[in-house]
């Protein structure tokens, strides 16, 4: 490994590699800024156009738009409260708050050095420890993944908001969404209204798009109306500089990094499971829990820490054993593909060169994030608040148009997305609570299928469901998680009282 | 808006159909303008990169300056890229990509289109199930997965990438020629199938050989059976289903279609441009690397041979339908 580390150092350090990987970074960072756009489609399109490139140039800039974009959609989240890519919706809790108070450059630098630091970690995750970390994912099976989603939907609790029945509410939505389209285990076609376009069930980036990119647009509009023409939305207050007391980052970015590593090395949950675990662990774990979700810098630093901590974790069960987690690796996947690395056991000794100079490339596009992230975030993206909200919002409302109808090359999501849009508008207008049915359409699809394979696997044995060692420690957080609030809170209550008596 | 426009075009079609005057002029001049390469998933996926591999080598055997550019129509498992060739205007500048599925939805449910609505150029890879198991798997033959199959009906849990892909209907017609009963376990492709027989999560896999292979080679997975009708070149020491007694042949054919009514002159000339394609000593090369199977079939050969399987599956359907 060492060996194979070091043989493919020098072609990395190529300059058409170097150049390579700052393109993509830079590429991936705007990407993912825009509403709508993604990581995958940004390496889908770049794909075709690396048939003659030197593999290593073409994964550099893969690596980068991988990692450039997962922290890209920390910007609008933190600048608008719309979400640049899914993984992003738990940046929107403190980043957006932090903004309003004229942290917005600030907010930017703590998204970009996390960003960093998990992608850091992530990576060496995947140098130093992809073998024994392969055996974890083989412990998971359909039983132990119903498990995994249900631990993430219990970690709801913590986005429910003010009001937990409209949370409740808002995430049975979610799991509602998550229904459509054909049923996988039975070839049922499930609220699909005799359309084509809804058999294959609704893509996560249109109704997140929908629900939370567009109440934002329609409220810049009615502050557009309310202004002065040529007047921005808020004050920017100079920040600190990047590095400014980031030692007090460090364990929250250890936390996170570990769990957004152990989210990525289990395909099929992603980045915006690890990033809303990542969230819930900070909050729990915080010695002012209040602060939280009022602009509470540890929780932007946990979100972005954690999702792009599962960026190169996801690349473990992907290269060994050909699993793509998510749609990004799906792409990722083709394209080593299309350079004549098959992803398998045999790939770290056939290709090895290649292979681990794409690690490296993933460790080094984390690197460059700190610095075109950092210059981009606080000199120009978090510019962007200075412009009037009636130029501001027709520009976003063209960029999620163009967005989500580049996902499918699909009009139909288009008009999905301005539908859900309006749902996302009434429920921000009453009080509902958007990210539980984000976090519903995310985990209700990987509950249900899974937990309907492992019923069919179970053959009757239903106690089979909860035989393995690992569902029973899922099984155990998923009680600690439900029950721990709610004992703290009753010994609180009970503390209450007895100066009372 | 792009299909309710192309849907337009299908009904203009219909009307120069009607006016063969003009077709063979246009047929004569063919290709005057871009054609269309349709992908029914998304950019970057397997099919995909079939496509854009192969699209610069029709273009050079077509000749006369020719274009193709890939399109992608995902979702559904394809039926909307299916759905796209089939009602384009049959003139020569759609064509697109087919896999099993085209076969199946019609059948299983009601689509837009059906097995009459292409006409075919010509296959491109071709690959057949197999059947895997775990390397301590308690079965070390065929014929120690039928006994114990036999033996307890219903118990062996076999994965599979999907309800009703070729892999599915080869498990059924496997158990109705060994005359067992299995549990067929459908996941969200091969590669988790996959991944859950090597983690001990369930008893067998039916997968593309391809998908397998190197997991064999580094024995990471054992291979029982292959169902194709010989031996294949990959995995030498395979023995097919055939040989041990079980006579299942099945295959999953990816290749070229264009939608019926395309003038025959045109549908000539891309399906020779196909062949040669296959044959060029480069796309030979790009397809090694990526593992395919190239399997040139020409027209009417790869029409037969479609036809033949759409009327094993419709056969299948009726007496064991893998969905309700």
């Amino acid at each position: 490994m060492w060996d194979g580390l070091i043989h493919a150092l020098p072609g990395v350090f190529a300059w058409q590699n170097v150049l390579a990987m700052i393109v993509g970074v830079v590429g991936g960072i705007v990407i993912g800024a825009l509403p709508g756009l993604s990581a995958t489609m940004g390496i889908a399109v770049l794909i075709p156009l690396t048939f003659g490139m030197e593999p290593l140039v073409a994964l550099g800039m893969m690596a980068g738009i991988y990692n450039g974009a997962m922290y890209g959609g920390a910007i609008p989240a933190v600048l608008l409260r719309i979400p640049g890519t899914p993984a992003a919706v738990a940046t929107t809790f403190d980043g957006y708050p932090m903004a309003q108070r004229g942290d917005a450059a600030r907010a930017l630098q703590i998204s970009c050095l996390s960003s960093a630091a998990g992608g850091g970690m992530s990576a060496l995750a995947l140098m130093l420890l992809a073998p024994p970390l392969v055996l974890v994912t083989l412990l998971f099976g359909p039983a132990e993944y119903f498990w995994v989603a249900l631990f993430g939907l219990a970690s709801v609790s913590v986005l429910l908001g003010k009001d937990p029945v409209k949370g409740l509410i808002s995430a049975g939505f979610g799991l509602l969404l998550a229904t459509v389209g054909i049923d996988n285990v039975s070839g049922h076609e499930r609220f699909t209204f005799d359309s084509m376009y809804l058999t294959g069930g609704l893509h996560v980036v249109v109704v997140l798009t929908g629900l939370y990119a567009l109440p934002p647009i329609l409220m810049l509009c009615e502050d557009a109306a309310k202004r002065a023409a040529g007047e921005g939305m808020a004050v920017l207050r100079a920040s600190a500089g990047l590095f400014y007391q980031w030692t007090s980052f460090i364990r929250t970015w250890i936390r996170s990094s570990l769990i957004g590593i152990a989210i990525g090395i289990l395909p099929g949950a992603g980045g915006s499971l690890a990033a809303f675990l990542s969230y819930n662990e900070e909050k729990r774990s915080a010695k002012n829990p209040a602060a939280y979700g009022k602009g509470e810098p540890r929780g932007v630093a946990a979100a972005e820490c954690g999702n792009n901590a599962d960026n190169a974790a996801a690349l473990i069960p992907a290269l060994t054993l050909g699993v793509p987690g998510s749609a990004v690796t799906a792409v990722i996947l083709g394209g080593l593909l299309v350079h004549g690395l098959q992803p398998g056991p045999a790939l770290f000794r056939d290709h090895a060169d290649t292979v681990y100079g794409f690690m490296i490339q993933m460790l080094l596009t984390s690197m460059l994030l700190v610095f075109f992230g950092g210059v981009l975030a606080s000199r120009i993206f978090a510019n962007v608040l200075r412009i009037p909200p009636a130029i501001l919002a027709p520009c976003l409302l063209a960029l999620c148009v163009v967005g989500v109808y580049s996902v499918q090359d699909s009009m139909f999501d288009v008009y999905l997305m301005f539908g859900f849009g309006l749902i996302g508008y009434a429920m921000d207008r009453l009080g509902f609570p958007l990210a539980p049915v984000v976090l519903g359409v995310v985990l209700g699809g990987m509950a249900e299928m899974n937990l309907r394979m492992a019923l069919i696997i179970a053959q009757g044995d239903n106690w089979l469901l909860l035989s393995s060692t690992v569902s029973q420690i899922i099984i155990a957080m998923i009680l600690l998680v439900l029950f721990v609030p709610l004992i703290r809170h009753l010994r609180e209550r009970r503390r209450e009282q007895r100066p009372a008596e | 808006m792009a299909l309710n426009r192309r849907t337009l075009l299908s009904a203009t079609a219909l009307g120069v159909l009607a006016a063969p005057m003009i077709r063979p002029a246009s047929a004569q001049s063919w290709p005057s303008r871009p054609i269309e390469l349709v992908v029914g998933f998304a950019a970057g996926g397997a099919n995909d990169v079939i496509a854009r591999t192969l699209a610069p080598f029709m273009e050079k055997h077509i000749g006369d300056n020719a274009r193709i550019g890939v399109v992608n129509r995902p979702g559904s498992s394809g039926e909307i890229g299916f759905t796209t060739i089939a009602t384009a205007r049959p003139d020569g500048y759609t064509i697109g990509m087919i896999s099993p599925a085209f076969m199946t939805i019609p059948i299983e449910r009601r689509a837009r289109f059906s097995f009459d609505s292409f006409d075919f150029i010509g296959n491109v890879v071709t690959d057949w199930p197999s059947l895997f198991v775990a390397p301590n798997s308690r079965f070390q033959t065929m014929q120690d997965f039928v006994d114990f199959a036999k033996a307890n009906p219903r118990r062996i849990n076999v994965g599979m990438p999907g309800l009703g892909t070729a892999q599915h209907r080869a498990i059924l017609a496997l158990s109705r020629a060994a005359e067992i009963e299995v549990t067929p376990v459908p996941f969200a492709g091969a590669a988790p199938a996959r991944t859950a027989v090597m983690g001990g999560h369930i008893d067998a896999i039916v997968i593309g050989n391809g998908d397998g292979v190197t997991f064999v080679r580094e024995g990471q997975l054992r291979i029982l059976g292959i169902m194709s009708a010989e031996r294949v070149e990959d995995l030498p020491d395979a023995p097919t289903m055939r040989e041990q007694g079980f006579d299942v042949v099945s295959t999953i054919d990816r290749g070229l279609a264009a939608p019926a009514g395309t003038p025959d002159a045109i549908m000539d000339r891309l399906s020779e441009a196909l062949v040669r394609s296959l044959r060029d000593p480069d796309f030979v090369a790009r397809a090694r690397e990526q593992a395919l199977v190239l399997n040139p079939m020409p027209r009417q050969e790869f029409r037969a041979h479609l036809a033949r399987q759409h009327e094993e599956i419709a056969a299948l359907w009726r007496s064991n339908p893998w969905r309700q």
